[in-house]
């Protein structure tokens, strides 16, 4: 069994093989698992190729505040702006709504549309994009979390870039650097403004 | 109908059932696999269980729990059980349209 794991990419061995092994252990492998194993090896070795940029931050203002703050189109482009347009296609937004973005940073303009998949309001939300034209070209899912914390709200947020095609993992790799250092400095502004107005949207902070 | 499970290729269906099976509390791999087995009526491959895993965890929609057990233990996130809520409505909704149609067939 350790011959078909060694077939994995380390990084999925150490993640994974213990656990894996244990499994294994209480449900010993058929020979139609053990096809199913080396099939998960190709898979695991693919998938190297997608790219995850994550950004988290503790914010001192409820769930509520914080995901209210992002959800709404004209607060959203405060937070982040970079961002030329923020158009969803319903407001309140909810699962379904299209929205069309377009923003600047770092001297290079980008352009995606995404669809609402899971909208929890005051709690989580995902999209997934259609079509993007800018870094990071391929498919991508991006998630919000807002979690309760002693101290406010722990905001985390990411986005997962997956190749469509050849050549597309470099892009994909460029689009997440890239990403990683928009959602940090999205999440460095929105501390700002909601915790002491940061001298950008002082209303915003006092809850008005 | 765009989902957050719709692009997972071959992983679509057993994360369905991995998400229904982590619905009612944590479970490991093994007792996701024995349950997934129980749902679905056929047996669930391990490095499918674990491709699909991978996959839910990296767009957070489960999240392992702190443990030295080598057994570790999933559980569903907010946003997991949002998605896991969505996709069931779809499913219900299209169950009830194609019921219905069917109904109407057999008249």
């Amino acid at each position: 069994m350790t011959a078909l794991l060694r077939l994995y990419p380390r990084a999925w061995r150490q993640r994974y093989e213990a656990e894996f092994l244990a499994m294994l252990e209480d449900r010993p492998p058929s020979l139609r698992d053990r096809i199913d194993i080396l099939r998960g090896a190709i898979d695991a070795r693919l998938n190297l190729q997608v790219r995850t940029a994550v950004a988290s931050s503790v914010i001192r203002a409820t769930p509520g505040d914080v995901f209210a703050f992002l959800a709404n189109p004209v607060t959203m482009r405060i937070a982040n702006p970079s961002l030329i347009a923020y158009e969803p296609d319903s407001i309140p937004m909810r699962v379904g709504t299209r929205c069309r973005v377009k923003g600047r940073m770092f001297g290079v303009t980008y352009s995606i549309e995404h669809v609402v998949t899971a909208w929890d309001e005051g709690r989580s939300a995902a999209m997934e994009v259609e079509r993007c034209a800018g870094p990071g070209f391929g498919r991508a899912t991006i998630t919000v979390l807002f979690e309760p914390h002693d101290e406010g709200t722990r905001y985390t947020s990411s986005i997962e870039y997956r190749p469509n095609g050849l050549g597309s993992g470099l892009l994909t790799t460029i689009g997440a650097i890239f990403s990683r250092r928009v959602l940090r400095m999205e999440q460095d502004r929105l501390r700002r403004i909601l915790e002491d107005g940061g001298g950008v949207f002082p209303t915003v902070a006092a809850g008005v | 109908m765009e989902s957050a499970l719709s692009d997972l290729g071959r992983f679509t269906e057993p994360s369905l059932f991995i998400l229904v099976s982590l619905s009612d509390g944590p479970k490991h791999g093994t007792a996701i696999v024995t349950d997934a087995d129980a749902l679905r009526g056929t047996r669930l491959g391990p490095g499918t269980l674990y491709g699909a895993l991978a996959r839910l965890e990296r767009r957070g929609l489960i999240e392992p729990l702190d443990t030295s057990d080598p057994r570790r233990p999933y559980r569903l996130t907010a946003l997991g059980a949002t998605t896991l809520q969505a996709q069931l409505e779809g499913l219900a909704g299209l169950a009830r349209i194609g019921l219905s149609r069917l109904g109407r067939v057999a008249q």
